[in-house]
């Protein structure tokens, strides 16, 4: 070389050692140098490495002059500065401003060359006022800053710099360190020692190794790191993993990646956080041991000084060699309380793009934040399933991209890709958790695992996309099809919807559920939905909520002749109480038109922007939906059939509302009409409580049907056979069945007596109902009305009905038990009270036909219903008046013979039943008598309940 | 010719001994409100402690009896502050040492310089004193600067042995500081040497600091400088304290560091 400045020919330096062992004094020459040679080009920079006591510092040393060696030379051509020691020859008396002429004058400057510099060294130590304080008042980072504004200010040619950066604060080290760059710049020679190997792989070019004295690598120093963790690496606290293109070191809590001989990672590169008390702790601060260590798997272990927690981690390299399996649990010894904890990986700056399951972009050009603070870039979804960076070139080769997956579901983790300062200069992916409030699992004392993250590494972008394609979480969508045309799509925004030959048949929200537990609410739309396994024809998804022992697992299958099966099953790990299962397919709102295997209607009305919704209660015994489009319009939507095939009841409804929905894709806040078909679980007592294993809760087939096949839609709806193979549950279902041997008849219809004499309906519209006053949890009261519930028919005899009806949300059940007597019909009300439930009022009603225009009470006489109908004000109640019978009369001779007297009776012993007569509303038109009942005690505990027992006396 | 390059080197970093005392001597006064006044307040407070104990409690009636001990006790304090610092010296300067490529007798050489600096401020404000005690001393203060330079020789060459010494022996400290009691009191500083007994007299050949301090009270109070034995002693134990040190020094300055 022919310009070398540092020139080490066979250096051997020994230190005498005194022990002193039995009482005995004995010397030994330990050599803490061996031949060493060196030769260090002007301009170069040279990293020293090594375990302590290799000879490090010895040799800068030599290298300075204050050591001779014993054998061999030493050359030096240039002007040297040392920082060896931080504040050596401080004054600690003597303030900033005087040091600096104190120290710069044992660097050998001259008064008028420490003047010229002077300023310039006060603005590098940016010490303000204290500049002018006794420096025994500095803090460390102070004090390191003048130390080394003093040592470069000296205009060294070459610069040793010993292990300084493990004193002083951030702010400092990256200044210094800033600062070392620009001499590097500048074509100083600077030989660095230190232990932070990174920081040494990314300032020096050059380096050695040393060990016990002697060099035992030397070249450039990416290699001389490599071969420092290969050879001395797994002693402590250091673990490697290596074997592919893909490799990892796990330093005393730091994960350092490598790809061939690139490192992937700068700085703390993977590391973990815990917040505690207030405080914040880095692994790195941590004091790990290795449990076991193979070239594949590494196990170690972390042990904090300041706080009881332990944490454990699994490194493990994947067969493939492109994948590292990072397990965290964290042990919590005693009790101390937990924020919460992140899994932080700090890339290269090299890589420009990032992604996640919902976009992929470039960097801003304004990357690293120039305040202490780092940005977050990707999107506050928290559920994506991976986030990774690509697009980085290295030196040798393009960079692989990089994908970071977490498996642990742990209530508040979110994944995000962040820039930090600039300062560390890096891209961060991240797996955080932060503790949400009143969330005290994570104080609990034991171990838990909280992070399972992949970190991957595709050195293609076919490798990258293929695996996009079947992560978890989908960046690009997948569906399931069959060839005529049928497809279903999961897409980035864990939506799945329905394609009819390219057309989309339900609503961005598609296919929903939701269900109660612990008093709130869970929509499958707050879950974290993934997409499990697809084959052709069947797709498996999993949806698990944050903190809740309950999993569903949706499939979908496609059936022969267009037919897709959707099934919601319920996993539950532990016994747990879930209630209101409800599914819900959200289909367009060109669907204005419905139909049941018994009825048909319309749903086209006006919307407002609000959420409003009026459901159609469609109650079809058969749990079968059908829906088309208003009038065929131009988009040519097929005609849809759901059918609930599952075992149980459920209340079905089809509405029409405006849901609020959020695109990925464009970031707006859409709001969207959507025709939905909705199935609910009605409550029961086996569904109360759900054991520990999968239960199917909802079990339905959806049949398109093209618009050639328009007629086989309603064919089908109508029949009483389901469009596929199987059991069916219908011969229990309500139906229009009728009692009575004379000429007076009972007719039940949907949760309605009906009273004819010969044809004519003595009742009309509600007829002979139940309706009861109930408050929810939320203190929101409504009337559930006897027309409104599911009803099945238990017995059915020709002279006696016992039916059972349940209402959708409300824990109890009706049976109806209606026996023809000789001159009445005899109409027994029970109530099953599932759960404790809130009633307020209950009551048992004859809606009368508006041909009655008088009534009486009792034996008195008979009074006239007023003509007009919405008359509030009248309304007769015999409150605590005993009345136990209300007659109702027609007067017009024309109509006495079709509609005869009738009494209504209430028979039940206690009776504290208030009577009532009114006029229903000009809508209905009807005469109202009946019996109400006013509940002091409005809880009602579990158990058999008398509800009505009465009559109607003809 | 290895002294001459020692000569050199300390000369091109004359630099970093001008910082080194100027940090000895702050290290010394830095702290305190007075700071460098305190050089001249001393020798006047001694003065008068002295004419104190010895004028009215034990009523001598040596003429200008405070005069007479200080002339010895002002060169006995540089001489014997110089040594003490530098026992301890290296120990002390470790970090210098190992920050700074500072040749190592620069430090025991800083040392006895700022001690000289003292001495000086102190015999300056005191040579008036002298001057108006005893006219003829003004005649003698054309070889002063003579015995000066010799005595800081003699007090360097000894520092630099003792300040090597140290670093291996580290009992010397200890044995120094009770030497120090016993080469006081050995030394004609209360007393003059023509009041040694006849008996006694090798004590003042035995003790190679009792002849600079003959010498200063001759010229200072005695205002004569007529003596050729004491002349001899003065250059010739110079000569050998500086043989003996730079011998020290080219045998042991390689290993220092490493001891210290």
């Amino acid at each position: 070389m022919a310009d070398v400045v540092v020139l080490l020919k066979d250096v051997w330096l020994k230190y005498r050692v005194d022990f002193k062992e039995h009482g005995k004094v004995s010397h030994e020459d330990f050599w803490a140098l061996k031949g060493v040679n060196l030769e260090i080009g002007h301009g170069q920079t040279f990293g020293i490495i090594g375990e302590n006591g290799a000879g490090k510092t010895t040799l800068l040393k030599v290298i300075a002059g204050m050591l001779t060696p014993d054998k061999g030379s030493v050359q030096v051509k240039r002007k040297i500065s040392t920082l060896l020691e931080i504040g050596a020859g401080f004054q600690k008396e003597l303030t900033g401003s005087e040091n600096i002429y104190l120290i710069s004058s044992l660097f050998g400057l001259k008064k008028e060359q420490i003047q010229a510099r002077y300023e310039s060294m006060v603005k590098f130590a940016a010490l303000d006022r204290f500049i002018n304080a006794p420096v025994k008042c500095y803090s460390q980072g102070m004090y390191m800053r003048l130390a080394f504004a003093i040592a470069i200010h000296v205009d060294p040619d070459i610069l040793l710099i010993d292990d300084i950066f493990v004193v002083g604060d951030t702010y400092t080290q990256h200044k210094c360190m800033d600062k070392m760059f620009e001499l590097r710049e500048q074509g100083k020679t600077i030989i660095f020692v230190s232990h932070e190997l990174e920081l040494v792989k990314r300032f020096c070019r050059r380096g050695i190794l040393l060990k016990d004295g002697s060099i035992i690598k030397d070249g450039q120093l990416k290699e001389v790191v490599g071969f420092y963790f290969k050879t001395i690496g797994d002693k402590k606290g250091i673990g490697i993993l290596s074997g592919g293109r893909l490799g990892a070191v796990f330093n005393n809590g730091k994960l350092m990646l490598n790809w061939d001989d690139e490192s992937l990672t700068k700085e703390q590169g993977g590391y973990l956080e815990v917040l505690s008390n207030g405080n914040s702790y880095s692994s790195l601060q941590a004091d790990w041991q290795i449990i076991e260590s193979s070239p594949g798997k590494v196990i170690l272990e972390g042990r904090y000084w300041e706080i009881p927690i332990l944490q454990i981690c699994y490194l493990e390299l994947s067969k493939d060699l492109h994948e590292i399996d990072f397990k965290v649990e964290l042990e919590v010894k005693e009790g101390c309380t937990f924020q919460g904890c992140a899994l932080i990986f700090m890339f290269r700056e090299d890589y420009l793009q990032w992604f996640d399951p919902f976009s992929r972009e470039l960097f801003n050009i304004i990357d690293f934040n120039d305040e202490l603070s780092w940005t977050r870039v990707s999107s506050d979804k928290t559920d994506a399933g991976f986030i990774g960076l690509s697009g980085g070139a290295g030196t040798n080769c393009t960079l692989p991209s990089v994908v970071l997956e977490d498996d642990v579901v742990v209530s508040g983790k979110v994944l995000q890709v962040k820039n930090t300062d600039r300062v560390f200069k890096s891209r961060v992916l991240e797996s955080r958790i932060m503790r949400k409030k009143n969330d005290f699992t994570m104080d609990k004392i034991g171990r838990r695992l909280l992070f399972h993250a992949k970190i991957r590494a595709f050195d293609t972008a076919e490798k990258l996309v293929r695996f996009a394609e079947d992560a978890p979480g989908l960046m690009i969508p997948k569906a399931i099809s069959i060839n005529n045309g049928l497809e279903l799509t999961a897409d980035v925004n864990h939506r799945i919807s329905l394609y009819w030959e390219k057309k989309q048949i339900t609503s961005s929200k598609g296919f929903q559920t939701s269900f109660y537990h612990n008093n709130q609410i869970y929509h499958s739309s707050d879950g974290l939905l993934k997409i499990h396994r697809v084959r052709e024809g069947f797709l498996e998804a999993t949806i698990e909520w944050d903190g809740l022992a309950i999993k569903q697992i949706w499939t979908f299958e496609l059936l022969k002749d267009g037919l897709l099966r959707w099934r919601v099953f319920m996993e539950v790990s532990q016994k747990s109480k879930i209630k209101n299962n409800e599914c819900n397919i959200m289909f367009r709102p060109e669907y204005g038109e419905w139909i049941s295997s018994k009825d048909e209607g319309s749903i086209s009305q006006e919307l407002n922007a609000t959420d409003c919704r009026d459901i159609i209660m469609i109650n079809d015994p058969y749990g079968i939906i059908g829906l088309k489009t208003v009038k065929l319009d131009s988009l040519g939507l097929p005609s849809v059939l759901v059918h609930d095939k599952s075992n149980y009841l459920k209340f079905n409804s089809v509405w029409k509302s405006v849901d609020k929905n959020v695109s990925f894709y464009d970031s707006l806040h859409k709001t969207e009409q959507v025709t939905n078909i909705n199935f609910l679980d009605l409550p029961s007592k086996e569904q109360v409580e759900f054991p520990i294993g999968a239960h199917l809760i909802y079990d339905g087939i959806i049949l398109i049907a093209s618009k050639n096949k328009q007629e086989d839609y309603k064919k089908i709806a109508l029949t009483d056979k389901p469009p596929y193979s199987g059991s069916s549950k219908i011969n229990t279902l309500s139906d229009d069945i009728t009692i009575g041997e004379t000429d007076y008849k009972f007719n039940f219809l949907k949760g309605r007596g009906r009273l004819f004499f010969k044809e004519n309906e003595a009742t009309s519209n509600f007829g002979i109902y139940t309706s009861l006053y109930s408050k929810d949890f939320h203190d929101t009261g409504r009337w559930y009305v006897s027309l409104e519930a599911i009803w099945e028919v238990l017995v059915f005899t020709k002279d006696r009905i016992l039916v059972r009806g349940s209402w959708p949300y409300l824990p109890l059940v009706q049976t109806w038990e209606i026996k023809s007597k000789k001159n009445l019909f005899l109409w027994n009300v029970d109530m099953e009270v599932l759960e404790t439930v809130n009633i307020a009022k209950q009551q048992a009603f004859f809606m009368a036909s508006a041909q009655y225009e008088s009534w009486s009470v009792a034996d008195q006489e008979k009074q006239l219903f007023p003509e007009e109908f919405d008359l509030s004000e009248w309304k007769n109640l015999y409150r605590n008046k005993e009345i136990r019978r209300l007659n109702i009369y027609s007067e017009a001779p024309s109509v006495i013979s079709s509609f005869p007297t009738f009494g209504f009776v209430s028979s039940q012993k206690e009776n504290n039943f208030d009577a009532i007569v009114e006029n229903a509303n000009s809508i209905y038109k009807s005469r109202v008598i009946g019996f109400e009942r006013t509940l002091d005690c409005q809880r009602i505990e579990p158990g058999l309940y008398k509800y009505f027992q009465g009559a109607i006396e003809f | 010719m290895p002294i001459l390059k020692v000569f050199k080197n300390l000369i091109s970093r004359r630099q970093v001994l001008f910082g080194l005392v100027i940090r000895n001597l702050n290290e010394r006064y830095g702290g305190s409100s007075l700071g460098m006044l305190w050089v001249l307040i001393t020798p006047f407070l001694i003065m008068l402690a002295i004419s104190f104990v010895f004028g009215k409690i034990m009523g001598s009636e040596m003429p200008n009896l405070p005069l007479l001990i200080l002339s010895a006790l002002l060169p006995w304090f540089f001489f014997i502050n110089s040594i003490c610092e530098s026992v301890n010296a290296f120990k002390q300067h470790k970090d210098i040492l190992t920050q700074f490529a500072v040749p190592k007798e620069m430090i025991p050489l800083s040392i006895v310089i700022s001690n000289l600096i003292i001495f000086l401020l102190s015999l300056a404000i005191m040579l008036p004193v002298f001057i108006i005690s005893n006219n003829r001393v003004i005649y003698c203060l054309a070889v002063l600067p003579l015995l000066i330079i010799l005595h800081f020789i003699f007090t360097l060459g000894i520092s630099i042995i003792f300040s090597i010494v140290g670093v291996y022996f580290r009992d010397l400290a200890q044995v120094i500081n009770v030497g120090v009691m016993f080469f006081f009191w050995i030394t004609p500083i209360f007393y003059s040497s023509d009041m040694i007994p006849k008996g006694y007299a090798w004590l003042n050949l035995a003790n190679p600091a009792a002849p600079y301090i003959n010498m200063y009270r001759m010229l200072l109070y005695k205002g004569d400088f007529l003596d050729p034995y004491l002349w001899f002693f003065c250059i010739f134990f110079a000569v050998l304290s500086m043989v003996i040190a730079f011998y020290l020094i080219r045998l042991k300055s390689n290993d220092l560091l490493k001891n210290i």
